[in-house]
């Protein structure tokens, strides 16, 4: 398979903005509003005008407000670029990506990524109580098990991890805890009172090996960010934040032509593209906002992104290299396990409030590069990534 | 704790096979588990798909597997997420590697009775329930064959 590295896009894109609305477990409104609500706030942000918005994206599971209908809300009677991702945390960075293509190219001026759901009080990811979420014609022979949801996946890949690598519950457990702390700092945080190891182990069972605390928050609420030339970064309100890279990949299922090592993970094969087009490694990242629809998700990105090698996720857990005190803090809004779950956009959010300094007690001194990921909830091969950089 | 049968209606979670997929669900039916072989390359494939994924080509039989494998993976489900399953819940969800072939992976359920002797690389081969009208799944058992089984 070729590696095609884009690194002729590096650092020619920027976030300019980002938005942010309430997250909650009842918003009281509609996914349009969230949207719309976020937008502006991203828009605001960016010190730009509505009107300056020339390119609309999302990615839903038809849970939310298309481009299609978004744009003439705002006002926006002629899109230069929009796209409209049909699934979840997978392609929340490729939609970000496909962005800063757009703007690389000159196709668009200014394009908004956003994603707005009702994911606790509308549509939840374990569809509603109807059965699955259709993602995919393969959901046909899960479902009728009772197999249903991305957390039975995950406890299938998690499990796998624990007999191949002794990964024990207590290492998954410090996924959590870390980031409950970090969400401490956070007042934008749903989940903010510290989490104990004795909380988290007497915690109910989902689906064995995930505990309540080992699967993300549902969030009613939205995010957007604001994409645009490196160039006009500069003169906008922010300090820009560049995007050195982004990779996206799909093609494997749960079964043939498939990937029945579950103990690697879909990021394995976008980083190896990530980091060469950001023509970095791993040791050079300072902050890495990883995809946590579960702890075990955290954990085998760390191996899978070369943080630490294959098997030894756990113990690196443990070594409190992933606190903000640490070697490589990981998820330091408190992540969709204690921020809010925005499928993956608030990850590309903190990202950039890291690179431009404004974190405040969560603050990662002296950061230059970060890293944040989307997975998939159904394991079918999609992630996606970013490398942000201080511009 | 009392395990409650399944019982129909099943509504809210049938399987929604397609044209490609209704062979597969009509012989669970007839208590067969069937796979594609390409009539190309003679690979098999699973879930049903028009196409050889590795050679591309049309031709294809549906087959009858030995219905023998090892547990890929298993998961135990206790939050039920819709009311179709509360009453069976803690059930186990399994991932069966087919003696096929190395990629072929089926998801299936675990007969009754046998939740202490799943683990990781366990043997098994394959049942048939009739859990409502029209619909018959697998049911995993214990297989006694292969090389390592008698140390189990």
């Amino acid at each position: 398979m070729a590696h095609r590295a884009m690194s002729g896009l590096r650092d020619q894109t920027a976030i300019v903005g980002i938005g942010y609305t309430d997250f909650s477990s009842n918003s009281g409104v509609s996914t349009t509003t969230l949207a719309v609500r976020a937008i502006q706030n991203a828009v605001a942000d960016a010190g730009l005008s509505m009107s300056d918005i020339d390119g609309l994206a999302t990615f839903s599971l038809g849970d939310s407000v298309s481009p299609t209908a978004l744009a003439p809300i705002l006002g926006l009677k002629d899109l230069n670029y929009h796209a409209h991702q049909f699934g979840g945390g997978s392609v929340s960075h490729t939609i970000v990506g496909q962005a800063m293509m757009a703007c690389a190219t000159g196709v668009a001026e200014y394009v908004v990524c956003y994603r707005a759901l009702n994911s606790r009080s509308e549509f939840r990811m374990g569809g509603t109580g109807q059965g699955a979420v259709n993602t995919s014609s393969e959901m046909q022979y899960k479902v009728p098990y009772g197999w249903l949801s991305p957390a039975h996946d995950y406890a299938m890949a998690a499990r796998q991890h624990m007999n191949a690598f002794g990964t024990t519950p207590e290492q998954l457990a410090a996924v959590a805890i870390n980031q409950r702390f970090n969400a401490s700092m956070n007042e934008r945080a749903m989940m903010r009172k510290p989490l104990t190891i004795d909380e988290y182990m007497e915690s109910r069972w989902i689906v064995d090996p995930l505990r309540l605390f080992d699967c993300c928050l549902e969030s009613d609420g939205a995010c957007a960010v604001v994409v645009a030339k490196a160039e006009v970064a500069r003169h906008l309100a922010q300090p820009p934040v560049l995007l050195s890279a982004a990779a996206w990949g799909l093609g494997h299922s749960l079964t043939s032509n498939a990937w029945p090592d579950q103990t690697e993970s879909a990021a394995a094969v976008t980083a190896s593209r990530l980091f060469g087009m950001a023509g970095i490694g791993a040791q050079h990242i300072d902050a890495a906002e990883l995809y946590d629809c579960f702890t075990y998700s955290v954990l085998v990105q760390l191996e899978d992104f070369g943080f630490c090698a294959k098997g030894e996720g756990g113990r690196f857990l443990e070594s409190g290299a992933t606190a903000l005190s640490g070697e490589i803090p990981v998820n330091t809004h408190g992540g969709s396990l204690s921020e809010g779950y925005i499928h993956g956009l608030n990850h590309v959010c903190e990202a950039v409030a890291q690179l431009r300094g404004q974190c405040g007690p969560r603050q990662v001194e002296g950061a230059e590069f970060a890293l944040s990921t989307g997975q998939q909830g159904v394991i079918a091969g999609e992630s996606s990534a970013l490398i942000l950089r201080k511009g | 704790m009392t395990r409650v049968a399944l019982l129909p209606p099943y509504g809210l979670v049938q399987p929604r096979p397609d044209r490609d997929s209704a062979p597969f669900w009509e012989a669970l039916r007839q208590r067969r588990l069937a796979v594609q072989r390409c009539d190309g390359c003679g690979a098999y494939r699973f879930p049903a798909r028009c196409i050889c994924n590795r050679c591309g080509s049309w031709a294809t039989q549906w087959t009858d597997s030995a219905g023998t494998g090892e547990i890929v993976s298993y998961a135990v489900v206790h939050h039920p997420l819709t009311a179709d399953f509360a009453p069976t819940v803690p059930y186990h969800l399994l991932a069966v590697r087919l003696d096929e072939q190395e990629d072929l992976i089926v998801p299936g359920g675990l007969a009754a009775g046998l939740e202490s002797y799943v683990s990781i690389g366990v043997r098994v081969r394959a049942d048939f329930a009739d859990v409502a009208p029209g619909l018959t799944l697998l049911k995993w058992r214990l297989d006694p064959s292969g090389p390592d089984q008698a140390t189990r």
